[in-house]
């Protein structure tokens, strides 16, 4: 079938293309500055990188320590983003300023390529549960979070990124699907997605909508990033984004899907527990690779005079 | 049904998610807030207000993720901080006190490390304290352990500008110690049980406290954390630069200390060699001063 302007603006939109990295553990730092290893870029765990709350005060609102060091010389020769995980731009709770300057420190200091966090909430009260819950699709919930967007890129002077995240529960008296609350706060708020294909697929199943449906209700020119990872299933069928398996094949399915509707959009591995030797995420990044290039040979064989 | 606004199903999730009797137990109770939102809602805000029910799972199983995420994160990340106290009191013990602790001491900060922070005051209280006795001294240093880890150092000091100083100014010096050094004065040989902590042999649990204290300094190397016990006078000396006295102030103090305790000359410059080399010191302040001091 043969693509339309509109169509050819939609799979190579004006973005940087990293290729496909992988999110940095401190289980693999030895690794990574000892092998130099072809990994194009990496995303790593903002709150890794600040200091704890009340060490000395010569240090106090300064990301420090040793993760610090490492990343620093990691950085010197590879691309990296920062992916967060304690905006709580979802809560009804002020924005925490204080995590915000040390967020704009870490970013100014280490020039990460975007800076990411998740559309959810963490915490209410002045209680952090390090979880990522999900908010419910309300009008209300909308603008709300785009408000919040807006104060913390005003604040960053920055443009960020929210990724969709699993969900295991959903609010009966939500007004929208998941896709269009994120579509919609995108435009209102002027921010990027940060598209998990393995979240659109674990929420899919867990409440049974098609993610295919998903992944055409998200705006092309939006989708800044993709995030790639393995789930755990239950004994009831029920999945779990647990971040410590490898991606399972009806992720590959939908990520092919992804690279089609969305194009050349940087892809990441995500490995948080029981985590592998580096070796095992690069194989997992060689398998993005290969998905990307077969997208982009079938597209140009569609785009080819015949 | 009037629906629930944002900051209160926010404010309900919280409390089913960390409630300590579990979610069966929270969804079969009214919410203790519920008669402050009467005035806003006609009904009692609760579970089947809220929650999508659909197979295959229950809403108690749905909310139950979130549950057992919660509190097992949590444990995790402190079990990976607190590696000694968990293996000295055990698995089981450990994930009971943190489930007390979490109750008293819930996360308020955006930092997973953050939470572990008043674990050693909470352990020191705890009745496994009488069990074994030296366990908040260890919980103490494996607190400080992750501070020196996550505190930045300072840039390496030129000791080139210290080599022509007069004694005059050396006496009115001030050190600048790297930041993420840590000193401790312990009753119980907590760094030696520190030091086994990867060991797979049971570990040799002290019986008694050691006859004086012992005093350990925490510094960061290239590659990780070093703790070594060092003598008294050396461990007061930083300790007394770390607070901004001059060294002609500190080897004043300390020098009718040591006469009592060594007909040698205080040895500050083989301890000044060693901080060097350990970079514990990262900077000297040199001031104009009337103080004379021997080194």
């Amino acid at each position: 079938m043969m693509m339309t302007n509109s169509d050819l603006n939609r799979v190579h939109p004006p973005r940087p293309d990293l290729g496909v990295g992988v999110g940095l553990r401190s289980n693999h730092y030895g690794a990574i500055l000892s092998q130099r290893p072809a990994i194009p870029w990496f995303e790593v765990i903002s709150e890794n990188f600040m200091t704890l709350r009340n060490t000395d005060p010569e240090s106090r609102g300064f990301p420090g320590g040793r993760p610090r060091e490492m990343l620093d010389l990691i950085r010197k020769d590879y691309p990296i983003v920062l992916h967060g995980v304690s905006l709580n731009i979802g809560s009804t709770d002020p924005l925490w300023l204080d995590y915000l300057k040390k967020l704009k420190v870490l970013a100014d200091e280490t020039q990460p390529l975007w800076v990411s966090d998740h559309l959810c909430w963490t915490g209410v009260e002045g209680e952090n549960l390090h979880d990522l819950l999900p908010i419910p699709y309300t009008e209300e919930a909308l603008a709300h979070v785009a408000e919040r967007v807006k104060q913390v890129q005003d604040l960053l002077g920055r443009r960020i990124l929210l990724e969709n995240v699993s969900s295991y529960v959903s609010y009966k008296h939500s007004q929208m699907p998941e896709w269009e609350f994120v579509a919609e706060l995108a435009r209102r708020a002027d921010c990027g997605i940060l598209l998990d294909v393995n979240n659109v697929y674990v929420s899919a199943m867990n409440h049974g909508f098609d993610p295919k449906t998903y992944l055409d209700g998200i705006p092309v020119d939006r989708v800044r990033q993709m995030h790639l990872a393995g789930y755990s299933q239950e004994d009831t069928g029920f999945l779990i984004d647990t971040h410590d398996h490898p991606i399972t094949s009806p992720v590959w399915d939908l990520y092919r899907e992804s690279v089609r509707r969305f194009g050349a959009v940087p892809a990441l591995i995500e490995w948080d527990d029981k985590i592998p030797p580096f070796e095992v995420l690069e194989q997992e990044a060689k398998k993005a690779e290969t998905i990307r290039e077969e997208v982009f040979k079938e597209q140009m064989i569609c785009l080819s005079p015949r | 049904m009037s629906q629930p606004s944002l900051v209160d199903i926010q404010r309900w999730m919280r409390w089913v998610i960390t409630e300590p009797r579990g979610i069966r137990e929270a969804l079969s109770t009214p919410w203790t807030l519920d008669s402050a939102l009467a005035h806003r809602y006609k009904e009692p805000v609760r579970q089947w207000d809220v929650i999508e029910e659909a197979a295959p799972l229950t809403t108690h199983d749905r909310l139950g993720v979130y549950a057992n995420a919660y509190f097992y994160r949590l444990l995790e990340s402190l079990a990976a901080d607190y590696k000694t106290v968990q293996r000295v009191v055990g698995e089981e013990k450990f994930h009971d006190v943190i489930a007390h602790y979490l109750m008293r001491y819930p996360s308020h900060s955006p930092n997973i490390g953050d939470v572990g922070e008043t674990l050693p005051g909470f352990i020191k209280e705890h009745p496994l304290s009488k069990q074994f006795p030296f366990l908040h001294e260890l919980a103490l240093l494996e607190r400080a352990v992750m501070e020196c880890i996550f505190t930045h150092h300072l840039s390496a000091l030129d000791v080139r500008s210290s080599q022509t100083k007069t004694e005059e100014e050396w006496a009115a010096a001030r050190f600048v110690l790297d930041p993420a050094i840590r000193l401790m004065r312990v009753h119980w040989p907590v760094d030696r049980l520190w030091k086994c902590r990867e060991q797979s042999e049971p570990l040799e649990l002290p019986e008694a406290p050691d006859p004086g204290p012992r005093h350990l300094l925490l510094y960061r190397d290239d590659n990780w954390v070093r703790v070594s016990v060092i003598e008294n006078h050396a461990w007061t000396a930083l300790h007394m630069l770390r607070s901004g006295m001059s060294l002609g102030a500190v080897c004043k103090i300390l020098s009718k200390q040591w006469s009592a305790h060594s007909e040698k000359k205080l040895p500050v410059m083989e301890w000044f060699s060693s901080w060097i080399a350990t970079g514990l010191v990262r900077n000297i302040i040199w001031e104009e001063s009337k103080e004379t001091t021997h080194l």
